[in-house]
């Protein structure tokens, strides 16, 4: 189901599968899942967003959020998601920072066998700016729970600021947890490698582009045009 | 006409003289072979050729069908032909092999490769290769051995289908069953086109799959010898001192080891690494 967001609260229970486009400057999405369900958010605002997103997912359902910011104007992206027993929490946030993107995300392993997993990835343009903190938490009681993140920033030209925090808070044993960053321009070797099978540097940013900002074509193939949208969108960032 | 030629090829690395004026002629469908002992300049002139901004040419002249080969940038040589199969292949994380060979394919192509055209060719050279049929989808090199990541050179230069292609220890970390079969698959291109080859392997065994039509030995930055397989077969059997010896060659020293050294980090040229 397509919802065109131009509304300032939006609860969401077991709706299965769900395609936000977020149309309103200031935005709370509050969670409380006890079935498995897919959120797909598109920020579609015209200028500055406001997203805050709260709540639990429970009863051992799997929780899929992935956050798609293709916006030019200045994002300010706060979660605090906490996934009970047995349950899970799959996370996804891709930004194309033009301008000044900032997000603040917690995810909480509550109970036990809770599984939260945490994908960023982020293009900074020139002069824009990224302030990216992650915080994953494992509470006192979660045995066996599992908290992982990673995050990759790729700068292109010279950013304001490109920083992201990967932070973990474990205050229970048996459990697994990780997080990993990496961030900065295109390597030169791995640059070089792609001249040498004829991909010039424009081709090779198209692909590193592509590859950060596109969602997993299964998660939108039920959403032919919007996959033709973000593509469109995508392929506007390459101009 | 995919006539490669070299001329007095002087080359630096940094402050050091590498290549000390190499001659060399591959024409249509050759396949040479380039022999030597480490640090003597055999990955010097495959990477010089391919353009790679850390050798600096000094003197002489690279042309591939009279074009100015040393005034093109690295991806317009690929573009005219020139394939350079890697020693160390670089992983792409988030960039699938789909994308990279489109991309590639599409990149020296006035029209772009229809999928359906790609993906049924690019599911046979994975087939011929026996690669695992995910591979499409997984990352550039991302998590595979180093067997993998010279198999995928090998699919990339069957994809690419170049006039010229240099193949750098292409054989190392490949198994006795996977060097047979990459030496089939080249064969296999080599024999359907005028593909040229340049091979740089210190294997006999991989050597006697592919036949060179020529065979040379490097020594300190110049060919000091040409022949055909049976001299491959000769250093295999006897090693280099014999060459020392005949051509009164003298040896290098420890500390002029090859220098080993990344684009694009902080690290230090490391000489002798402990």
């Amino acid at each position: 189901m397509i919802i065109e967001l131009n509304q300032n609260y939006l609860k969401i229970s077991d709706q299965r599968d769900l395609l936000i486009k977020v149309q309103s400057p200031e935005v709370h999405l509050d969670y409380e899942v006890s079935t498995d369900t897919r959120v797909i958010i598109i920020n579609d605002t015209t200028k500055d967003l406001h997203l805050k997103e709260s709540g639990f997912v429970t009863g051992g359902a799997e929780l899929l959020i992935a956050y798609l910011d293709l916006n030019q104007g200045k994002t300010f992206y706060e979660a605090d998601i906490k996934a009970d027993k047995d349950s899970s929490l799959k996370i996804i946030s891709k930004y194309l920072c033009s301008d000044q993107k900032k997000a603040d995300l917690k995810y909480t392993c509550l109970k036990e066998r809770s599984s939260i997993d945490i994908d960023n990835s982020a293009i900074v343009l020139d002069d824009a700016s990224l302030e990216l903190s992650c915080t994953g938490i494992i509470d006192k009681g979660a045995k066996r729970a599992k908290n992982h993140q990673s995050s990759r920033c790729l700068t292109v030209g010279k950013p304001k600021t490109a920083k992201i925090e990967p932070i973990l808070l474990i205050d229970e044993d048996d459990v697994e947890a990780s997080h990993s960053l990496s961030s900065g321009t295109i390597d030169e070797d791995v640059l070089f490698y792609m001249n040498t099978k004829g991909i010039d540097y424009n081709a090779a940013m198209r692909l590193f582009i592509s590859s950060y900002l596109t969602l997993d074509e299964r998660l939108l193939k039920d959403y032919p045009s919007i996959q033709d949208e973000i593509r469109k969108k995508v392929e506007q960032c390459l101009m | 006409m995919n006539k490669l030629k070299i001329e007095d090829l002087h080359v630096k690395v940094e402050d050091k003289e590498i290549l000390k004026g190499l001659d060399l002629e591959i024409n249509p469908h050759e396949i040479h072979a380039i022999m030597g002992p480490n640090g003597n300049g055999k990955s010097t002139l495959l990477q010089t050729i391919m353009g790679h901004p850390k050798y600096i040419v000094t003197k002489g002249k690279i042309t591939f069908d009279d074009q100015d080969v040393l005034a093109m940038s690295v991806d317009q040589r690929s573009k005219i032909g020139l394939f350079l199969g890697m020693q160390y292949p670089m992983e792409i994380g988030g960039v699938t092999n789909s994308d990279f060979l489109r991309a590639a394919i599409n990149a020296r192509n006035t029209e772009n490769i229809s999928l359906f055209k790609f993906i049924k060719e690019m599911d046979a050279n994975i087939q011929k290769l026996k690669m695992k049929e995910d591979l499409a989808h997984r990352f550039v090199n991302d998590g595979f051995s180093g067997g993998e990541k010279k198999r995928n050179e090998i699919l990339q230069m069957l994809m690419l289908k170049p006039q010229i292609a240099m193949l750098d220890e292409i054989d190392s970390g490949l198994d006795v069953d996977a060097i047979k079969l990459v030496a089939d698959a080249i064969l296999d291109l080599y024999a359907k086109s005028d593909l040229s080859i340049m091979v740089v392997s210190h294997y006999e065994r991989f050597l006697s799959l592919l036949r060179p039509t020529h065979c040379h030995v490097l020594i300190d930055g110049k060919i000091v010898m040409s022949g055909d397989s049976e001299l491959a077969a000769k250093i295999d059997k006897d090693g280099y001192d014999w060459l020392y010896e005949e051509l009164a060659i003298a040896k290098k020293s420890p500390d002029e080891a090859p220098l080993v050294f990344s684009l694009g980090t902080c690290a230090k040229n490391v000489r002798n690494p402990k």
